[in-house]
Formats: C-alpha cells, sequence, structure tokens
C-alpha cells in the first residue's frame, strides 16, 4: 500500500503535540488558519490565527499536567483534506478523559493546512473535563 | 495538454472542482454551438443539471454534449467531462443527464511556470511516501487516485441519502444501536439513540421552519472502521440564510454500518443563532442531520 503524503503528515503533527514541541506544531499551520474547537468548554469556538492555536494545544497539555496524550486510532487523508480519528486520554484534579475525536485539516495547494476543527463523540464528557 | 481522469477518480474530481461548470451542446441543424452555466449533482452514474429551452432543443432525443469546469484558484487544469446526454423529468422539471464516458484535466493555454505537462492526479498536490514510512499500527486510507475504499462510497451513498431525505436509505445503513450526537441546534442537542431516535430527530428537524436547504459533499475519506466528509450546506429561513462547511464524522461498526456520527460547524455561534429561534410553525423540509 502506497501510503498518502498527507498521513505521514498527520503523524508527525501528533508526534509533535506529543513532544509539546510548540514550533513543530505550528510549521504545518499557515499564519491566517481558521480553527475550530467543538462543544461548551473553555477553548470551544472559532478561532483564527497559528499563533492562537499553538497557544491552545500547548494549554491542552499544561491544562492537564503533561498528562493529556493522542493516540491515533485512523489516519485518513486526500489531497485536500486529512482526517484523524484519536482517542484522547488526560487528568486533572481528579478527573479523567477518554473520549475519541475527530480531527479535520484542510490541506492547501502548497502542502501549508488552512482550516482546522477538532470535535469529540461524547463532547459532553470533554466539556466537563474541562469545566 | 490533456491528463486523461480515470473513472474510479471522477467523482473525486467533480467533487474538487465544485458543482458549477458550463454545459456544451451543438444545434443538430445548424451546428451552433451553446455554452450555459449550470449546477451539476451525481444522480447514480449520470450527472445531472437543470435544461434550458434551448439545451432541450439541442439535445432533442440525445446527443453527446461536454462539462466543462473551470480551474480552482491557484490550479492550472480545467475539468472536461464528455459523454452521452439526454433529457429526463424530474420533480424540477426537464434535466439534463449525462453519462461520462471520457474525461480530461486540460492544461490551461499560457499557463504560468514550467510545471509537468502531463501529472498524474493523484499526486497533484502531494508525492506519495515510501512504504518504510507506514506504521503497521495505524490503518490509513489509501491515496486519493488509487483504488478507493468500499466504505468510501458507502459513506457517499449514506450522504446522499441525508441530502435527499431519503430516510429510509439512510436507516438502512445506519446499525440498530445508532448514536447521533447532536450539537449547534439547540432544539435538537443531544444525543439521538437507534433508529427511532434517530427519525424522530428528523421529524423534529421538520419543525424548525427551514424553507430550503442545499448540501454538496467537498470531499469524502474512510477507511474499514471511520468515514469524513467535509460538506458546504445552506439553509435558508425567510430572508435568513445560514451558509457554513460541516465536517461530518462517522464511525463504522463491525458488520460496516454506520454506529455513531457527529459533526463540527465552522461558524458555530452563527449556526446556534440561526437555529436558536425558529418561528412558531415550521414550512419543514424532510431531513436535516448529518
Amino acid at each position: 500500500v502506497i501510503e498518502h503524503a498527507g498521513v505521514a503528515k498527520a503523524r508527525g503533527f501528533l508526534d509533535a503535540f506529543a513532544r509539546g514541541d510548540a514550533q513543530a506544531m505550528g510549521d504545518y499551520f499557515t499564519d491566517d488558519l481558521a480553527w475550530h474547537v467543538g462543544g461548551g468548554h473553555r477553548w470551544s469556538g472559532d478561532h483564527r490565527g497559528r499563533e492562537e492555536l499553538v497557544s491552545y494545544l500547548c494549554q491542552l497539555r499544561e491544562g492537564a499536567d503533561d498528562t493529556y496524550t493522542l493516540t491515533a486510532e485512523s489516519v485518513l487523508a486526500t489531497d485536500h483534506h486529512i482526517g484523524l480519528f484519536a482517542r484522547a486520554t488526560a487528568q486533572r484534579e481528579g478527573r479523567a478523559l477518554d473520549v475519541l475525536q475527530a480531527h479535520a485539516f484542510t490541506v492547501r495547494s502548497d502542502g501549508m493546512w488552512g482550516e482546522y476543527w477538532v470535535s469529540a463523540a461524547e463532547q459532553g464528557l470533554e466539556d466537563a473535563f474541562w469545566a | 495538454v490533456s491528463v486523461p481522469v480515470g473513472a474510479a477518480e471522477l467523482r473525486q474530481q467533480v467533487t474538487r472542482y465544485g458543482p458549477v461548470a458550463y454545459l456544451v451542446t451543438v444545434a443538430p441543424d445548424t451546428g451552433r454551438p451553446h455554452v450555459v452555466s449550470v449546477s451539476v449533482r451525481w444522480d447514480g452514474e449520470a450527472l445531472v443539471s437543470g435544461a434550458g429551452s434551448r439545451t432541450s432543443a439541442n439535445l432533442g432525443s440525445g446527443a453527446d454534449v461536454s462539462l466543462v469546469w473551470s480551474p480552482p484558484p491557484g490550479d492550472d487544469y480545467s475539468l472536461i467531462v464528455d459523454g452521452p446526454a439526454e433529457i429526463v423529468e424530474s420533480g424540477d422539471g426537464p434535466m439534463v443527464s449525462v453519462r461520462p464516458t471520457g474525461s480530461v484535466l486540460h492544461r490551461l493555454a499560457g499557463a504560468a511556470g514550467d510545471g509537468p505537462g502531463c501529472i498524474p492526479v493523484s499526486t497533484l498536490d502531494l508525492p506519495p511516501t515510501t512504504d518504510e514510512d507506514v506504521r503497521p499500527d495505524v490503518p490509513v486510507a489509501r491515496a486519493a487516485g488509487a483504488d478507493e475504499h468500499p466504505n468510501t462510497a458507502r459513506i457517499r451513498r449514506f450522504v446522499d441519502a441525508w441530502f435527499d431525505s431519503d430516510i429510509a436509505t439512510w436507516t438502512s445503513m445506519a446499525a440498530d444501536d445508532i448514536v447521533l450526537h447532536m450539537r449547534g441546534t439547540p432544539a435538537l442537542d443531544g444525543d439521538h439513540r437507534g433508529h427511532a431516535g434517530v427519525t424522530a430527530s428528523f421529524v423534529k428537524f421538520a419543525t424548525l421552519g427551514i424553507d430550503s436547504f442545499e448540501a454538496e459533499a467537498e470531499d469524502l475519506i474512510a477507511d474499514d472502521r471511520f468515514a469524513m466528509a467535509i460538506v458546504r450546506t445552506a439553509y435558508q429561513r425567510g430572508d435568513e440564510t445560514h451558509i457554513a462547511r460541516i465536517v461530518c464524522s462517522y464511525r463504522f461498526d463491525d458488520e460496516g454500518m454506520v454506529a455513531e456520527i457527529w459533526a463540527l460547524s465552522d461558524s458555530q455561534d452563527a449556526q446556534r443563532a440561526f437555529f436558536s429561534d425558529p418561528p412558531p410553525s415550521g414550512l419543514g423540509i424532510d431531513l436535516g442531520a448529518p
């Protein structure tokens, strides 16, 4: 099977997130990307900007005392979009998070990611975790 | 310079180029060409669009036509689809039905740069990686242009059933214990479980007073366990219009049935506002869930 290049890029992004490497995480995205976080917690909503996105990703890790882990269950890719289904687990203040998330990335013609979505199947559990 | 487009890729290319194309017909008696802008969608294996009087007259009982899509922004190739066409009657009036028999990506004359004249469609944007890069523990979708995963066709049919308000087909592909996670539509937010719960949510959606609903799948990807659809949607209620792109996520069960669905809009506040204050009595459409 020849793997689509987008799959390797998504894995690279996950590796950067696991390392907490803000620079590497940001390298995948355009400066002015639009990004969307589902649910009703502190970061939910529609946002714009690479710096803001990287800050959010770092706060996910810091807010859960560096226990926040994303484990890929499937990575799907075409030339224009990447779909990453990942299990998110974390712990904070005696609470545990364990949800299936869908991450979507829009791939521009230059290979940079120009839009990002993330939402959980059982979003209520994630909302409660960050309450 | 033209790049042949394989049949397996045609749906992806049409999705990529969008619904608006030019339809070219020729008058059978004078040979005079007629070009109109049309909105195209798939109906089974055919591409269909509206038909004006001159287009209908040119087609008569059937003739060969061409559909031409302009290049997307930043792209140097037009998409051209040829095939025999006929006029078919539908609830929306006469429609042109084209059965594609040939399709190419045609490079624009005078396109800037010195890129290759012929580019394999599957690698237009991103080159494939090597086998050494593949991690065996994570399932991966095949590259665009390679053989499509069977679940891509399945989820396309599932999404089309949603667009067409075909609840029977939709539920036939859904697991008995399907869970539809709705959010961003206050009257319906929550988890709707099983065929009965999902159908009830459809019925309730029809009370929200939506006058019209249009949707177009921009991209579809799937593997054994999951699928994702990027969908452009437009809702109309009175003078209000809500347009959004939605990421719809799907999980399959072990039997290949859709077991779980959730979605996220690119304009959550606008969606919530649009659906938060519906008129008391709905004119209603039949369906409104991912």
